[in-house]
């Protein structure tokens, strides 16, 4: 039996069902094609950076994954005059890599060597909680960055955390809650909306989640919620918008 | 993902970080879809203008400013531009609706049926037909999640006059499917 607080929120609920997501296929053409083309600015650039991805695609393995020399010169640490080269040789990289496993695998990598990093630092004399701090911000960015929208499998965690290595017990939870607290708030939001499931039904969870990019009240990863903030929305008569106490859901992206 | 995340990746975008302008584009594609989609006579074109708003983004994110609209809301001003654009290419025209809020209640009213038992498909079709403005406000509102305040930043328009500006597309949609349902039985 329908109650008068269900009616309310049956046009609301309608309504969000009928966002229409991208097909997934269709949303990962357009993100090559968005990002094949953002790189060049022009026509010539456009071959040379298709040249370099394909170069950066084997350079990446080697310079991040492979030995010798590269690897020594890669060995620098956060405080040490070679290390914003050592990032800027990363980000360079990172940036010419084509979407996909490679480049998760190359971005899992760099998790792995800010988690390395933390440990190094963890493990000099005195080290202190302030002295990790700031690479711990970077490892969680890079977890951020490798997970995308669903967060890192078990196995990827797994690996970064066995980069840590031996290190005092402070230094093993702050550097292992970096890790897991930003992928598990990643994989929640991943999770928000029910994705890319046929006709965007965007609004059937309920789910709670985060707040939302830029909005403080929109949904998480991919809107579609209904505000959780927004009291003036609430009343009949003004559109018949329905809070949530700050819940949200999300298209799915 | 938290505002803390967005805006470390925006600014990264914004320095020319191409990783993090793809995770924006995985953060917001659906959304941006969602509504262009709603102002496109087809998957391709909207998949055509949601490349299209993304390459913008990306060419005007050196000008976004952090501490100005909310990101959703800059966003869907140029999303809206592109829609915009691409729904001039076309013929369509929205069906006329009157401009005056009225004093319906919506909770008692036969609109709220009118719209809460039509299906998803239906829906689109009749956003389709709203106007510009009212598209645009039932994507902020509903596909988008932002707040009344966040729609109106993104609209230019004040809080009321978005308050109105939903409650006259929720209508407008019911008098839509009201009349799509007497042709299916006449």
């Amino acid at each position: 039996m329908e109650t008068h607080e269900d009616f309310e929120h049956m046009p609301v609920t309608a309504l969000r069902t009928a966002a229409e997501s991208m097909p997934d296929q269709a949303r990962a053409d357009v993100r090559r094609r968005v990002m094949s083309t953002i790189q060049p600015r022009t026509r010539s650039g456009f071959f040379l950076a298709q040249s370099r991805r394909i170069a950066a695609a084997v350079t990446a393995a080697t310079v991040l994954f492979g030995g010798g020399v590269a690897y020594a010169a890669n060995g620098s640490l956060p405080g040490s005059t070679l290390y914003p080269v050592k990032r800027a040789v990363e980000n360079a990289i990172v940036a010419v890599l084509p979407t996909g496993s490679l480049e998760r695998q190359v971005l899992v990598g760099l998790a792995e060597r800010r988690a390395e990093e933390a440990g190094a630092l963890a493990r000099r004399t005195g080290a202190t909680q302030a002295d990790v701090a700031g690479v711990l911000e970077q490892l969680r960015d890079s977890v951020h960055i490798a997970g995308g929208v669903t967060g890192l499998q078990e196995q990827e965690l797994l690996r970064i955390q066995s980069r840590i290595g031996e290190v005092p017990d402070w230094a093993q939870t702050a550097i292992e809650k970096a890790i897991s607290a930003e992928n598990d708030a990643q994989q929640g939001a991943g999770s928000a909306g029910p994705s890319n499931e046929g006709a965007g039904s965007s609004g059937g969870s309920g789910t709670p989640q985060e707040p939302a990019p830029g909005s403080g009240s929109s949904g998480s990863g991919s809107g579609g919620g209904v505000s959780g903030s927004d009291s003036s929305t609430g009343s009949a008569g003004s559109g018949g918008q329905i809070q949530q106490n700050g819940t949200q859901r999300g298209l799915g992206n | 993902m938290t505002e803390k995340k967005l805006t470390r990746l925006i600014a990264r975008a914004k320095k020319g970080d191409s990783i993090a302008f793809g995770r924006l584009y995985d953060e917001y594609a659906n959304r941006v879809y969602a509504f262009v989609r709603s102002r496109t006579s087809s998957a391709h074109d909207a998949e055509d203008v949601t490349a299209t708003v993304f390459l913008k983004v990306w060419e005007s994110l050196g000008s976004y400013d952090n501490n100005g609209v909310p990101f959703s809301a800059w966003l869907f001003r140029i999303a809206r531009n592109a829609a915009v654009d691409e729904y001039r290419r076309g013929e369509r025209r929205p069906i006329p609706t009157d401009g005056a809020p009225d004093d319906t209640v919506w909770a008692d009213s036969a609109e709220v049926l009118a719209v809460a038992r039509a299906d998803a498909e239906m829906l689109r079709s009749a956003v389709r037909l709203l106007t510009e403005e009212q598209a645009s406000v039932i994507a902020l509102r509903y596909w988008w999640d932002l707040s009344i305040k966040e729609t109106a930043e993104s609209l230019g328009k004040n809080e009321n006059a978005v308050k109105q500006l939903q409650h006259r597309a929720v209508k407008s949609l019911a008098r839509i499917l009201q009349e799509d349902s007497s042709y299916g039985n006449a």
